[in-house]
């Protein structure tokens, strides 16, 4: 309930209601954004664009269920819309491969834990349809039907791809003890 | 453990820290798209004006119509200059209320009760479970609520007891929360809406008749319809009016004959005084 009341307030033109928005979700969507990408700059970008698209569209926005997922949604589909155009450009297998960024870079604007790197890492290993379904569906909470709904997929390929993906993972993660 | 566990183990302990200095910036970008966003409105005005006003025909067109709109606005704000409410404006104005008084008349076993009540938001920000006292008007009957002390006493003159509860177990009611009227919000294509002039006070108000949804999470009482009337002035509730039935018929179980915001309580207006002779029962 008080997301709509904040959401309430920022329609009525109160900042402190947008930062107070931007601060509670901030690190959740920083999160599962770092976990999409497997690039903190890149996630920057998603969430900060998420903010800004949702303040454009504030005047018309109507909250019909939870903000938190609507915000996931949105950072989801903005990392999705940039894997996209990756693809699309010809550049080198070193700067478009994902896996290829450190997380542990010192000097860094956003620092990431050892968990949330070891979770990117594994992530990175699935194709990103596998890896936006099981962050959703894990962090994010939300069921196979909403995801599906807002990826515009049927439900039982949502669900295909989660279980594809954990599958995947699981001979990942047990590699990954082994070593 | 299972992969799927493994990953949700990694999420929860996922963590990220980010520098005051991005923060800033991004905050930054947010707002200025927030600031942005409300000013665009305006924006287009100055647009629409030069398009209407690039031909003499337009000119004179648009001459007409703009004294044909000032003479008709004219007229109909003549006819019409009562204000309008809006659910989003009480919400607005109950946020800058701190307490309240209210005086009821209520139904219990076919006898007809009045009360009076004095509520204060609680450190939670809330009416519900803050600082609360009861006076029955019949039996003397009190109910004092102290948030602080954290505890609540039921005063019986008749039996010349105090029955001391540990915790807050009486609240005003749910009706005085943001939560209650956010609720409204939801309902507002479900209610019937009448401007007029209360016949009591003689102020111009809107009465709203609501049937409360079941099972409704924010209201846990008996109350299946209500007629809420607004002081148009303030957008505030001025009464309040309770049945048990979903179609406002018979008399109501309980009416708010009077509610007055943010009234000046004494100190102690919330602490239980002891009266002579009475024994104290503690619960």
């Amino acid at each position: 309930m008080e997301d709509r009341l904040l959401v309430f307030r920022c329609k009525c033109g109160n900042k402190k209601a947008l930062r107070r928005i931007y601060e509670k979700y901030r690190d959740y969507l920083l999160i599962l954004a770092v976990a999409l990408s497997h690039d903190e700059s890149f996630a920057e970008d998603a969430v900060q664009d998420t903010f800004v698209s949702f303040t454009e569209k504030l005047e018309k926005f109507e909250l019909t269920g939870s903000l938190k997922a609507y915000l996931a949604t949105c950072v989801a589909n903005r990392i999705r819309d940039r894997f996209r155009n990756r693809q699309n450009k010809t550049v080198s297998l070193e700067q478009d491969c994902p896996a290829a960024f450190d997380l542990n870079e010192p000097g860094r604007a956003i620092i990431c834990n050892e968990q949330l790197q070891q979770l990117s890492s594994a992530l990175a290993e699935l194709p990103y349809e596998q890896r936006e379904v099981i962050a959703l569906h894990i962090h994010g909470r939300m069921r196979f039907g909403v995801i599906a709904k807002s990826l515009g997929i049927p439900a039982s390929t949502a669900k295909g791809r989660y279980r594809y993906g954990i599958n995947k993972l699981r001979s990942i993660l047990n590699h990954e003890v082994e070593k | 453990m299972s992969a799927a566990e493994k990953i949700k183990k990694l999420f929860v302990k996922s963590n990220v820290t980010v520098s005051p200095k991005v923060d800033d910036r991004i905050m930054g970008t947010i707002l200025r798209a927030f600031e942005k966003s409300k000013n665009k409105e305006s924006a287009f005005v100055p647009n629409i004006g030069r398009i209407i006003m690039k031909s003499s025909f337009t000119k004179l067109a648009a001459a007409a119509v703009i004294i044909i709109a000032v003479v008709l606005g004219i007229t109909i704000f003549e006819k019409t200059t009562k204000p309008v409410w809006a659910i989003e404006q009480t919400i607005e104005a109950f946020e800058k209320v701190n307490s309240v008084y209210v005086e009821e008349i209520f139904r219990e076993k076919g006898t007809l009760l009045n009360a009076k009540m004095w509520a204060r938001r609680g450190s939670h920000g809330k009416f519900f479970f803050g600082d609360f006292r009861q006076e029955s008007g019949n039996n003397g009957y009190t109910i004092v609520v102290n948030e602080s002390e954290n505890r609540t006493y039921n005063y019986d003159p008749s039996a010349k007891t105090v029955h001391v509860y540990k915790g807050l177990n009486v609240t005003i009611g749910n009706f005085l929360d943001v939560d209650y009227f956010l609720q409204l919000q939801q309902e507002m294509e479900n209610v019937e809406l009448e401007y007029g002039k209360d016949k009591i006070t003689g102020k111009e108000v809107v009465i709203l008749k609501y049937k409360v949804p079941i099972p409704s999470k924010y209201d846990k009482s008996v109350a299946k319809s209500q007629v809420i009337t607004f002081d148009l002035e303030t957008k505030l509730p001025i009464r309040w009016t309770s049945w048990d039935n979903s179609d406002f018929k018979g008399e109501p179980f309980s009416e708010w004959t009077l509610i007055e915001y943010n009234p000046e309580l004494p100190e102690d207006t919330f602490k239980f005084e002891i009266p002579d002779g009475v024994t104290m029962i503690e619960k």
